[in-house]
């Protein structure tokens, strides 16, 4: 493990090496700052707290978004999954709009819903709910027919059986589909602070461009990528303590598995 | 699709009460300036049709989804295989793309427009961008899980290792190198939206950010449709294509 934590500092280091020749040899400094200015900037940004103020605005709209997504997909997404015609009724009309992605939502979203908080969210919420209801949704129609069966012999009652067999079943595949709805959650708050916000870390890499301020702009990319890391990590975490019981890990280092 | 009758009813159905729905809220709930009436926009739809201006936008598209997507494809497919099969690779790669997987496509665009202009090269490094981490991830994930014992059998038949990745590695890594493909495409399609609302003047996603600067919702929801048919088309095709290499896994398209 000491080793390779050794090997993995070193390709970072040598990245930022790579980055920093790059930047001094073949790009314009103006487009492609330098690493060490890139630091300087995340320290003086960090000090004064404007990228803090810049990063919960953004994590903010995402918490609260996110929350209500999951909640409304899971909902739809068991009912989906428990009655065939509620199926047959909206997964050919979901298959279509899964296809529509948030970032195209947002024009729609700030013209019918202002430039405030509220078009932020419905683009945040649209990101989530439908991978949210697609994998709850074939979470709970792929339960073993033989658990349910099993249940059925003992004399559980149709609600029983949705509690303590379908739901419990159904776990792993909701599971996934919150963890891939982060991801989209985080890609749409972005978009929507790009196209229009005067706040958020999406909002600080597009004025930076206007503004010509490339190692603002590289600190909002290295926010990105941190937050987003944070979350996965945690995400990870959780899902791992939770799955136990189905004796299915997920392995941290995005997805590989250990050989 | 296997479909019985009466699901294949419930399915023009439901697109149906979608219409009627969308009809009756336009105008009552929403502003009609904001979402119009399904019927202006099929005769907006029409209009493009007939201009030619429809086929120019989903052709430049398409040409920018097509392109990206191959050299994303090929770029994540080697570097998942060189990541699944040595551990080392696995160790130098992963801190670096453990952290701009997390960076969305979307959020590139300023950066990229400056470096590359508002020409097609950086429409196709965007695409490629959102496809090559998927495949990266699946790829490596196939290869990892290659079961030891078909590559040792393969060693006993005396086997060296190009043989074993052609003959052994790949072929049990496909069923996860396809999931790959199929979600890299969908990537593809989110990769081109926003690289051409942002920064382009032509294309499905020029269309639906023109029609908020122009005032023509119609525009707007002509793209959604656009995006939702072909995704859905696209999405269809690539199951029929796989789901006879698949046979040979005993898996069913479901599966990916």
């Amino acid at each position: 493990m000491n080793r390779n934590h050794l090997i993995s500092s070193f390709s970072i280091f040598v990245f930022l090496v790579i980055w920093h020749l790059m930047s001094v040899n073949y790009f314009n400094p103006i487009l492609i700052p330098p690493p060490i200015k890139v630091a300087a900037k995340i320290f003086e940004m960090s000090e004064d707290g404007e990228l803090f103020f810049h990063v919960w605005a953004s994590l903010y709209r995402v918490i609260v978004g996110y929350f209500w997504g999951c909640v409304m997909g899971v909902a739809i997404g068991v009912a989906i999954g428990l009655s065939s015609l509620l199926n047959d009724y909206l997964d050919p009309p979901m298959q279509f709009v899964r296809n529509i992605t948030p970032v195209a939502i947002v024009p729609l979203a700030i013209h019918a819903f202002g430039l405030d908080e509220a078009s932020k969210y419905v683009v945040i919420i649209y990101g989530t709910i439908i991978p949210v209801i697609l994998n709850t949704a074939t979470g709970i129609i792929s339960v073993p027919k033989i658990r349910i069966q099993a249940a059925q012999c003992l004399g559980a009652s149709r609600f029983e059986i949705i509690k303590k067999v379908v739901l419990p079943s159904s776990w792993p595949f909701v599971l996934t589909g919150l963890r891939l709805a982060l991801g989209f959650a985080f890609m749409g708050v972005v978009a929507a602070e790009m196209i229009a916000a005067d706040t958020g870390v999406g909002f600080l890499i597009m004025q930076s461009r206007n503004m010509l301020l490339p190692e603002q702009m590289f600190t909002g990319l290295f926010m990105l990528g941190l937050i987003g890391m944070a979350t996965d990590r945690t995400f990870q975490f959780i899902i791992n303590k939770v799955m136990r019981r189905y004796m299915i890990l997920i392995m941290a280092e995005s997805g590989f598995k250990k050989t | 699709m296997t479909m019985t009758k009466s699901s294949k009813h419930r399915f023009i159905l439901s697109f149906l009460i979608i219409l009627v729905l969308w009809w009756l809220s336009s105008g009552t709930i929403f502003v009609e300036g904001i979402v119009p009436k399904p019927n202006d926009v099929a005769v907006l739809f029409a209009d493009l049709v007939a201009s030619g201006k429809l086929f120019s936008h989903i052709f430049v598209s398409f040409k920018r989804i097509f392109l990206g997507f191959l050299i994303g494809v090929l770029c994540g497919t080697s570097i998942g295989l060189l990541v699944g099969a040595y551990g080392v690779a696995r160790t130098i790669f992963t801190p670096i793309f453990e952290f701009f997987r997390n960076i969305p496509p979307v959020a590139l665009i300023p950066l990229v427009v400056s470096i590359f202009g508002i020409g097609e090269t950086g429409k196709y490094f965007i695409i490629a961008y959102a496809a090559t981490f998927v495949m990266i991830i699946n790829t490596a994930a196939g290869v990892t899980s290659t079961p030891a014992i078909r590559v040792r059998a393969a060693q006993c038949l005396g086997a060296n290792s190009l043989q074993i990745v052609r003959w052994v590695v790949i072929p049990s890594a496909w069923p996860y190198i396809l999931t790959g493909l199929r979600l890299a495409l969908s990537f593809s399609f989110m990769g081109v939206v926003a690289a051409e609302m942002l920064a382009a003047d032509e294309g499905i996603g020029f269309l639906i950010m023109q029609s908020t600067n122009i005032l023509r919702p119609e525009d707007m929801f002509v793209g959604f449709v656009l995006l939702g048919t072909f995704g859905f088309l696209t999405d269809q095709l690539f199951k029929l294509a796989v789901g006879k290499m698949l046979r040979r896994y005993m898996l069913g398209v479901e599966n990916i």
